[in-house]
């Protein structure tokens, strides 16, 4: 069974932000300098926004539109969360299809195209090209498979498993085109292709595929507009054709997609893990209330944890403790958690963090129960760390212990590790690093070392200008007055008007006659018909 | 070597490099390069009137001569209670660093706990500070001794309180840092060795054109001309 959910991104935004139901949404995605549409919900649709368009376009077609961030790593773990859950109906639900036509294509193209070529080898040589340049790509389609071989027992029939998806899909929101075939490519064919659910017995297979459009095969879109300009719409006018026309003028593709649509080519469906969780607890019928001992049980459940993380290869990168007072205080359960930058074994290195935690916890009526738990857990290589280069390993992950000793005692978001962030606003220049996207490399303007949390705002006295646009000669803060000997500037910078920042300002590198040098800003506003300026301090250089 | 000349209440710089094929500025001039050892704390004292704001770019030219000193480790862990510093400026500006660990903790004793666990480690070289409270003189000593057993160099922003003439310090070097009236393009802070071998006295230089760092000897006029004395 295939079910497709197009429209993804935008619907699962609306789910975690029901406030935006009422009004057209787009999810933006940024490629460089270009800001484009990657999808749009229904009323956006009905304005005539299309994925492909800027956001600039979007905004002129419809002037109220949401723009959001894409947020794709989001939008996956949805999309696992979902297949999990429909891990009721089956032991097997696959996220998409593994697919190596990807892999093998290019290297076609690069034996055929460098010495002799055929026309149309070069065609698509040329249209891969083209691909490459386009600045735009489209997201994955979102899709879940669920391998009901054998299922259908336990529901009473395929039917019934498709009735159930079909109403747990209504009852999250989610709106799922569902398509029971034989073969994982018929099977997503169908379920793209029509908006009704289809039920496709292994009999009727080659028979119904005939009048499916080319586009339901997984083709790109250049070899699909291509097939199109031949004139050829429906697979089973492909299937009229003699095979070995194909390979020559599109490549290996569309013969390996009509293989797996009708089976002749297996595409085995490869599951979601769930891993199980690791956790360890224990449970005492009088409250434990002295520190050491609390130490000692966390020992105990350390190596339990740890212990099984050994087998799995893994460390730990998340910890999680669970502190519960004996019922008769009514207490919650205190609940702390140990953020590590990389993967863990070493028992006194997590004892040690563990203990810090204990610290900060009020112990006064002692606990009934302890529970460790590791939700975040990940190979480790442990290669080295054996035998010989133990002691250079230590060294290195004494910065690491280090940074985890601050992160106990100050807090997570305390100490961090800064990453460029390719952004026009000054204060948005940076976030602290994250494992998954890596940061720019861009050249820096010229920027200050002292930058305020918020801008302080000044009096500033400027040359006289019709438009007041003169240069800053003398400026107030604190009570002091500061003459102003050098100007460079200004340098413009425009809000993102996409995130409502919409005041545009211009910043002075200004230096003072004692050799202080402020960055100011000016922001201009209309007061009737009359233009007024505000001067703030941002940062000293 | 670059000589400064004042007239018209203005400064005028002469270049007279006996440079290096490198075109670096002539190793005779007094600099960070050889007084900011590892191991050792170095204090830059900053006077908190004015702007107040503390010598930032100072501090971050101390700490690259410290990551280059050391042969060992190259980490920067920059202390910043006050919040204040801007990464990007660090990461990508005329002195590049790289990657840096930023701690911003909230108060004063947290600040001191992070500066001696961070000298403490091995691995880093050098961790650059703000600290505007005033250190016992246990405080002083724990810091000390947390850099000579890690090997890293401290560089410290402490403000010249009226107190300063009784604050205690331990420090390998210490100096006073003042704004000094610059060009256009060209930013300038006079750096004065108060404590430590040498007793250099230097003016440091920021080019925002060309991105260009230059260490420039006083010139005998300097401690002549009231408009450079009055930032002293």
């Amino acid at each position: 069974m295939c079910i497709h959910l197009p429209q993804w991104p935008a619907t699962r935004y609306l789910r975690r932000h029901p406030e935006h139901a009422g009004s057209p949404l787009a999810i933006i995605r940024s490629t460089g300098q270009r800001r484009v549409v990657v999808d749009v919900n229904d009323l956006a649709q009905t304005e005539g926004i299309r994925p492909g368009h800027s956001a600039a376009e979007a905004r002129a077609l419809c002037p109220h539109i949401v723009n959001v961030d894409w947020d794709p790593a989001a939008d996956d773990r949805a999309l696992c969360a979902l297949g999990r859950w429909m891990n009721r109906f089956t032991p097997i639900v696959a996220r998409g299809w593994k697919d190596e036509v990807d892999d093998a294509m290019p290297s076609v193209g690069s034996f055929v195209g460098a010495t002799h070529a055929s026309p149309a080898a070069r065609a698509s040589h040329a249209a891969r090209g083209r691909r490459m340049r386009r600045p735009y790509k489209e997201p994955e389609p979102a899709a879940l498979f669920l391998d009901l071989t054998g299922c259908e027992r336990l529901f009473g029939s395929t039917v019934q498993i498709a009735r159930h998806v079909r109403r747990a899909l209504l009852r999250f929101g989610f709106r799922g085109r569902l398509a029971i075939a034989p073969t994982l490519g018929a099977a997503w064919a169908f379920a793209t292709s029509s908006d009704k659910p289809a039920l496709i017995s292994t009999v009727k297979l080659t028979e119904a595929i005939k009048s499916l459009p080319v586009a339901a095969l997984r083709l790109s879109p250049d070899i699909v507009s291509d097939l199109h300009r031949l004139g050829l719409h429906h697979v089973g006018q492909l299937l009229d054709i003699s095979r070995g026309e194909f390979p020559s003028r599109f490549g290996s593709e569309i013969l390996l997609r009509l293989d797996q649509l009708t089976g002749a080519v297996p595409e085995p469906l490869t599951g979601l893990i769930t891993p199980a969780p690791v956790t360890a607890r224990v449970s005492f019928e009088a409250p434990v209330e002295a520190l050491e001992n609390i130490w000692l049980v966390w020992e105990k459940l350390l190596a339990l944890v740890l212990a099984d993380l050994a087998r799995r290869g893994h460390g730990v990168r998340q910890l999680r403790l669970t502190f519960t007072p004996d019922r008769g205080w009514g207490k919650p359960s205190v609940v702390r958690t140990i953020q590590l930058s990389r993967a863990h074994r070493d028992a006194s290195t997590l004892l040690n963090l563990i203990r810090c935690e204990c610290d900060r916890v009020d112990i006064e009526h002692g606990f009934t129960r302890f529970q460790l738990d590791v939700p975040l857990h990940e190979p480790v290589d442990e290669s080295q760390t054996q035998l010989f280069e133990r002691q250079y390993e230590q060294d290195a992950l004494e910065l690491e212990k280090l940074l985890q000793r601050l992160r106990g005692r100050l807090g997570p978001r305390t100490v961090v590790r800064p990453q460029l962030v390719e952004s026009y606003i000054p204060e948005c220049g940076w976030q602290p690093h994250q494992d998954e996207s890596p940061g720019t490399t861009a050249t820096l303007p010229h920027r200050p070392l002292t930058l305020l949390p918020m801008p302080q705002e000044i009096r500033v006295l400027c040359e006289p200008s019709d438009d007041r646009t003169g240069s800053p000669r003398q400026l107030m803060w604190n009570g002091q007055v500061h003459r102003l000997t050098h100007t460079v500037g200004p340098e413009r910078i425009a809000g993102e008007w996409w995130r409502g920042h919409n005041r545009t300002r211009d910043y002075y590198d200004a230096q003072s006659h004692t050799g202080d040098r402020f960055w100011i800003f000016r922001v201009l506003k209309m007061l009737r018909e009359d233009i007024a300026a505000n001067w703030f301090l941002h940062g000293a250089f | 070597m670059k000589w400064v000349t004042v007239s018209d209440n203005t400064l005028h710089v002469q270049e007279r490099r006996s440079t290096d094929a490198g075109g670096r500025s002539d190793s005779r001039t007094p600099s960070f390069r050889d007084a900011i050892t590892p191991a050792a704390v170095h204090e830059l004292v900053f006077d908190p009137r004015g702007l107040g704001s503390p010598p930032m770019f100072p501090a971050l030219v101390a700490a690259r001569a410290a990551i280059d000193a050391n042969d060992k480790a190259k980490a920067l862990i920059w202390i910043d209670p006050a919040g204040s510093l801007y990464p990007p400026a660090v990461m990508a500006g005329p002195v590049p660093i790289g990657e840096f660990d930023l701690v911003r903790p909230t108060t004063d004793d947290d600040t001191t706990w992070a500066t001696v666990e961070c000298l403490r480690c091995k691995q880093v070289a050098v961790v650059v500070s703000l600290i505007m409270h005033k250190l016992s003189r246990v405080e002083v000593r724990r810091l000390q001794l947390a850099a000579e057993s890690g090997g890293a160099a401290a560089i410290l922003m402490r403000p010249n309180l009226k107190s300063a003439a009784i604050d205690v310090y331990a420090a390998a070097t210490r100096w006073h840092v003042s704004p000094a009236p610059g060009e256009r393009t060209i930013q300038r802070w006079k750096i004065k060795q108060i404590h430590g071998h040498g007793r250099s006295d230097f003016l440091l230089e920021k080019n925002r054109a060309t991105g260009q760092i230059d260490f420039v000897h006083p010139p005998a006029a300097m401690a002549r001309d009231p408009l450079l004395a009055q930032t002293s």
